[in-house]
């Protein structure tokens, strides 16, 4: 399964190789979304885990106990209208019917109340009109 | 007098005098359900369809000038997209689809918009060195202005009929058409119905080589029957296809084309593609052409087959009507299954209205075709 979740590095904790720990300890692959760290300075990283849910909470474990603050990173899926073209491809993969369009002018129609946000529209998208929109840290 | 049958000559004269009566095929279908089909005939000259479907079977040819020391270009790279020569010695041939492999995700179709986003790209080449043509490599860079001529050849630029994809195997299955859920969870359709070209013209039956067409802005050309072409499937009394049917291949100028109705996309699991948007006049040559052109969603269908089978012949799920696709929502072995257009069908209607107005000021030529599309069927099995 994946998580994602923002990590909050104290000063002390920022020269931990963490993303390699993750992988040779725990199995846990960590695709970074976006990062901010510098030497001897605090800095906070979004990162995307990916394993086993057993590994993924040991990991998470083993974070908070090298002094990482740890936050659900909460996103919500954007369609660029100039890109998308209304093909319905998207609304096919949809689960939550978030995304939908009908005759007659087959326009696509997002309805962010009711996205579960499973990113499953984002590379089912052919023109990549579709993007997930992080929000914070 | 108004339900005699119309020449050629007629339907230019009265475009000439600006007086031609053109509708989009959706108006001349509720002008039938108004009004009647003889009445909707007679105040009818011309009905436009329109296409705007994922392609990647499609080339993109770009006519250089020489080079000096001259070269006789084999291989090329044009903004990391490789090609071939072969044809004139400064002639490239681009393949608009692949990219699959490259970790970029680029094929023709990327480089193709970007050239006419205006981009300048990077054009690195390798010749033969012969005794006429001693350069073996040549690096510069390309834009528009810089080519002197190029065609996009659309090698199945018309379909009559599509198809709906839908897959049996566990997961997402990579199609042609986007990802399908399976089993059975998702399908996707890749022609709008009686709104299509293939759909209001059975057969391409006013399509022949030569004849204008409107392709993503540009006047294109049929240039005859196109990969695949099977003039001969299964049909309706009405004479529409029961299945993809015939084909016309299309060329269109690169200079015309217009980034509104050509985009360039990948899908996953099978690489680059154009969106292309097209619309081509249908003329009222007689009742019988109208007739066809009025028939309704419901009285047209398309072939449900299995992608996750990697077979030349795919299992079929029998038919299903178009009114049913365009609910959303088929049977598949009994079971409903969501379906969702694998095209664009407000690109489509977009491009419909640009050819009416084309037509109605004269500015696009009207041609019933020299001779039609061959009868003899392109599908031939590839025996190994």
């Amino acid at each position: 399964m994946k998580r994602r979740i923002t990590l909050h590095f104290p000063r002390e904790a920022v020269h931990e190789p963490i993303t390699y720990r993750m992988a040779v300890e725990f199995d846990v692959a960590a695709k970074i979304l976006r990062a901010q760290i510098a030497p001897n300075q605090s800095g906070t990283m979004v990162v995307e885990l990916s394993g086993d849910i057993d590994d993924l909470a040991a990991a998470e474990q083993w974070l908070m106990a090298q002094g990482l603050g740890i936050n659900l990173t909460p996103g919500q899926i954007t369609i660029n209208p100039d890109v998308c073209v209304d093909c319905g491809i998207c609304s096919s993969l949809c689960p939550s019917g978030a995304l939908a369009s009908q005759a007659p002018t087959w326009q696509l129609h997002f309805d962010a109340q009711r996205c579960l946000v499973c990113e499953q529209c984002i590379p089912s998208c052919p023109l990549g009109a579709i993007a997930l929109e992080l929000r914070g840290p | 007098m108004a339900l005699q049958p119309r020449s050629e000559a007629d339907l230019r004269d009265r475009q000439g005098r600006g007086q031609l009566r053109v509708s989009t095929a959706l108006a001349f279908r509720q002008q039938v359900a108004a009004a009647g089909l003889e009445a909707a005939y007679a105040a009818t000259d011309v009905v436009v369809a329109s296409n705007a479907e994922f392609t990647d079977q499609a080339s993109l040819v770009l006519n250089l000038g020489p080079s000096d020391p001259p070269i006789r270009i084999r291989r090329f790279q044009l903004d990391g997209v490789g090609g071939w020569g072969g044809h004139g010695s400064t002639d490239l041939v681009l393949p608009i689809g692949g990219g699959l492999v490259e970790p970029l995700r680029r094929g023709g179709a990327q480089v193709l918009t970007a050239l006419l986003a205006g981009q300048e790209l990077d054009l690195s080449a390798r010749g033969d060195a012969t005794a006429l043509h001693p350069r073996r490599e040549l690096d510069s860079r390309l834009d528009l202005d810089r080519i002197g001529s190029g065609r996009l050849l659309l090698h199945r630029g018309i379909v009559e009929n599509g198809l709906v994809a839908v897959s049996s195997a566990e997961g997402l299955t990579p199609s042609p058409y986007g990802p399908l859920l399976g089993p059975y969870g998702t399908a996707l359709y890749s022609c709008s119905g009686a709104a299509s070209i293939g759909l209001a013209m059975p057969g391409l039956a006013l399509l022949g080589p030569g004849s204008p067409v409107l392709v993503a802005g540009a006047l294109g050309w049929v240039s005859g029957p196109g990969s695949g072409h099977q003039p001969q499937p299964r049909r309706l009394a009405s004479g529409h296809a029961r299945s993809p049917g015939a084909v016309a291949a299309l060329t269109v100028e690169l200079h015309g084309l217009r980034s509104e109705w050509l985009r360039a996309c990948f899908f996953e699991g099978h690489g680059s593609a154009l969106l292309v948007a097209i619309a081509a006049p249908v003329p009222l040559i007689n009742l019988a052409v109208a007739r066809q052109c009025a028939a309704l969603d419901q009285a047209l269908e398309a072939p449900v087959l299995d992608f996750s089978i990697p077979r030349r012949i795919r299992p079929s799920f029998g038919a299903v009507s178009y009114s049913q696709l365009l609910a959303g929502q088929i049977q598949v072995d009994g079971q409903p299954v969501a379906c969702a257009p694998a095209h664009s069908p407000r690109l489509a209607a977009s491009i419909a209205e640009e050819l009416v107005s084309q037509l109605q000021e004269g500015r696009f030529p009207l041609r019933l075709p020299l001779v039609p599309l061959p009868n003899r069927p392109a599908l031939v099995p590839l025996e190994v």
